[in-house]
């Protein structure tokens, strides 16, 4: 369950040696939620609502940093279609939340483009149904320059919460290159921070 | 990997404390310390659902029937188009079969009517033959020599076996003062049945072997 309560309440308190994977090699909570996992793929709802309490905090981060605003819809969607889609779920060795990740990133995208199809996504916050912290937006906005991949691993590893390990594979890499791909990310982010300030 | 690299890897093992981190590399790693400081606090600055209400609503949608959605939607515009087309099919159709019927040609199938790159460069005007007609064929099969022998101008008659070339039963008649013998010359002079075309008297071509 550490993996739970590392995912749900602890990004704030994040140290440094929390990301390198360091309290990763949590086997009783990984086993525990396959276990969760298979009795959902069940049917059973309990379960379900288990994963959903554990993985909440985890998805509601990506939803404010995706769409610049609260958005329990958007919330609600994802583990909608979590729970439609389970049977599709293999448990091959990636966390349940890099699988929760990838939904996500669709309900993401698709709410950006129903919301705003004309218009830059820049300008979302402003008309978001929630004002957004500055901060949020200017990290939100710095994010949206990365590549496709550093962008994957600074959400993991900072809004998810996964480690070196996971987000590897997660992402069919080594956790090596993980770190490497993290620290590129953080100078990048630095660069368009420092543009932008 | 760079030096820095390395020791932003051990400073995230907690093997390097971040005060020597920053003493090692200055401004470089205090650029991503500071990011990555940001990050984490504004991560934990997101407020998180009530997980309960969150959990009662999403039961709520789970045990609504998922939304059919259909592939297509009915389009009344598609019935007409579909009623049109097919009265312009049967008209055609209609038209066709009373413009043979005028003709006095035989009803033939709309197959055997299509033009081949055979029907064009056979037939009714072999190597030695002239042009003439090609009337519609009744059958695939048949004879596939042309020249001598009866005509097909004005009609097939019943039972006769067109070419497959559609040149068999499309023999020119001859000229009435040809006196080819029936080798499919349509000249007037007389070759002897040699088939060669030049004025009377000319002496057929070595190819005869004459």
């Amino acid at each position: 369950m550490e993996v739970s309560a590392f995912r749900g309440n602890a990004p704030a308190n994040i140290s440094a040696p929390s990301l390198d994977g360091k309290g990763g090699d949590e086997p009783d909570g990984r086993e525990h939620e396959r276990a969760l996992v298979r009795r959902a793929q069940d049917g059973d709802r309990d379960a379900f609502g288990e994963l959903y309490r554990t993985h909440l905090p985890a998805v509601s981060r990506l939803v404010r940093f995706r769409l610049g605003a609260e958005d329990e819809d958007a919330v609600s969607e994802i583990f909608l279609r979590a729970w439609r889609g389970l049977q599709s779920y293999r448990d091959t060795g990636v966390p349940f939340a890099a699988w929760l990740y990838g939904i996500a990133r669709h309900v993401a995208i698709d709410s950006v483009r129903r919301r705003g199809r004309d218009e830059p996504q820049d300008e979302l916050p402003e008309r978001g149904v929630e004002p957004m912290t500055a901060e949020i937006l200017t990290l939100r906005g710095a994010i949206e320059h990365l590549p496709t991949e550093q962008r994957q691993v600074i959400e993991l590893k900072y809004l998810v919460g996964m480690t070196n390990e996971e987000v590897a594979a997660a992402m069919g890499t080594t956790p090596g290159a993980v770190n490497a791909k993290q620290w590129r990310a953080l100078k990048a982010l630095a660069d368009v921070l420092e543009e932008r300030a | 990997m760079s030096e820095l690299d390395r020791d932003l890897g051990a400073w995230a093992r907690e093997e390097l404390s971040r005060e020597q981190l920053l003493a090692e590399h200055g401004t470089a790693a205090t650029a991503l310390v500071a990011v990555h400081d940001r990050l984490t606090g504004a991560a934990a600055a997101v407020a998180v659902p009530s997980a309960e209400a969150g959990w009662a609503a999403l039961l709520a949608r789970i045990d609504a029937p998922a939304p059919v959605v259909p592939l297509r939607r009915p389009r009344p515009s598609r019935a007409l188009s579909i009623a049109v087309a097919a009265a312009l099919a049967l008209a055609g159709i209609a038209f066709a079969a009373s413009r043979g019927w005028h003709d006095g040609s035989p009803v033939v199938s709309p197959a055997t009517t299509v033009p081949t790159v055979a029907d064009q460069f056979s037939g009714s005007h072999g190597p030695r033959g002239a042009p003439g007609p090609t009337p519609p064929r009744t059958s695939p099969s048949g004879d596939r020599h042309s020249g001598s022998g009866p005509s097909a101008r004005g009609g097939t008659p019943p039972g006769a076996a067109p070419g497959i070339d559609g040149g068999g039963s499309a023999k020119p008649r001859d000229d009435p003062r040809d006196r080819d013998q029936g080798t499919g010359n349509d000249g007037s002079h007389n070759d002897h049945g040699s088939g060669n075309n030049g004025p009377e008297g000319s002496p057929p071509p070595e190819s005869h072997g004459r």
